[in-house]
């Protein structure tokens, strides 16, 4: 009779594919982890950044007919603005207030950056990047 | 030199081997990415706090005005300008009215500070009245800021280091 030592059998290959198979995942979901943190990170830099820089624009902005609305800004992967519905996945909304009327001249300016779409293995559809409330002074009040 | 007879196992090794190298930078990366996406909130809370004061000083320098503005829509007497806007400012707001070339001017100073990751920011603000020459006069004109100054506590305030006077 020939010997039948030779190779793996069916239940040994089932088990180191399984415990390999079981190691594998728990690798995966820790780079998937770090790639979403590293994502979240990057979305809270640019949305730092867009939003400072929309801030400053309308700190010296002398045109009262922009301030008391609202307006929605869209913008694509790369944190440029876009108008290509396709192609967008981020939104800052902007929300122009009053502060009361004997304080006319001042504004409350609300600005909110959003995230279209999820994170990976994350179940929010949307996701508040950031989010900030400053006060806009309109600089041709006192000029009157 | 050892010769290996067998290489049975030599696969067991190999795909150990590769596992422990990948569990490695996989904890790398998580550790890597943790550390930036703290460095971002650090980053945001230093931005949301300046933008606070910023508002907080611009809301001050607003009424400041506001209330010269009052006056000078309510009183025609311009020498009594600094009594009025001494009256009608809050006792916690620090002013001292001095003098250049004979005509008075009024130097009003606030500071505000907010915690910002257990440390406190300062924003210093310096406003410098002038007597108005007739109620016609611009707000903007009789008010300007003298200082607007954000600070943050443990590089503006220690004074517990020498500092080198540039003598060898």
């Amino acid at each position: 009779m020939r010997s039948q030592e030779k190779g793996f059998t069916l239940v040994e290959i089932i088990i180191s594919v399984s415990i390999l198979a079981v190691l594998a995942v728990g690798i995966v979901s820790l780079f998937i982890t770090s790639h979403v943190s590293l994502q979240k990170a990057m979305d809270l830099d640019n949305a730092v950044l867009e939003i400072n820089s929309l801030i400053e624009g309308f700190h010296g902005n002398e045109n009262s007919a922009i301030k008391a609305s609202r307006f929605t800004l869209y913008y694509d992967d790369n944190w440029e603005r876009s108008t290509n519905d396709s192609v967008i996945k981020y939104v800052i909304y902007g929300d122009f207030i009053q502060l009361s009327d004997e304080q006319e001249g001042l504004f409350n300016l609300n600005l909110r950056a959003v995230r279209l779409k999820p994170y990976p293995f994350e179940k929010k559809d949307k996701y508040e990047i950031y989010s900030i409330d400053v006060i806009i002074e309109d600089s041709s009040y006192w000029s009157e | 030199m050892i010769d290996l007879k067998s290489q049975k196992g030599s696969s067991m090794v190999l795909i150990s081997l590769l596992l422990v190298t990948l569990v490695v930078f996989a904890l790398l990366s998580v550790t890597i990415s943790a550390s930036e996406l703290r460095l971002s909130e650090k980053n945001t809370e230093y931005q949301k706090t300046y933008y606070l004061l910023d508002s907080e000083g611009k809301r001050f320098v607003y009424d400041i005005k506001s209330k010269i503005k009052k006056i000078l829509d309510f009183s025609d007497n311009t020498v009594l300008f600094f009594k009025h806007l001494d009256s009608l400012l809050n006792e916690s707001i620090s002013r001292s009215v001095s003098y250049r070339y004979g005509v008075p001017e009024m130097t009003i100073e606030r500071t505000f500070v907010l915690e910002e990751n257990s440390r406190n920011r300062f924003l210093k603000v310096k406003l410098l009245v002038r007597q108005p020459t007739s109620i016609e006069d611009n707000v903007n004109d009789i008010c300007s800021v003298l200082e607007w100054r954000l600070s943050h506590e443990p590089f503006e305030f220690n004074t517990t280091y020498d500092l080198w006077e540039g003598k060898p």
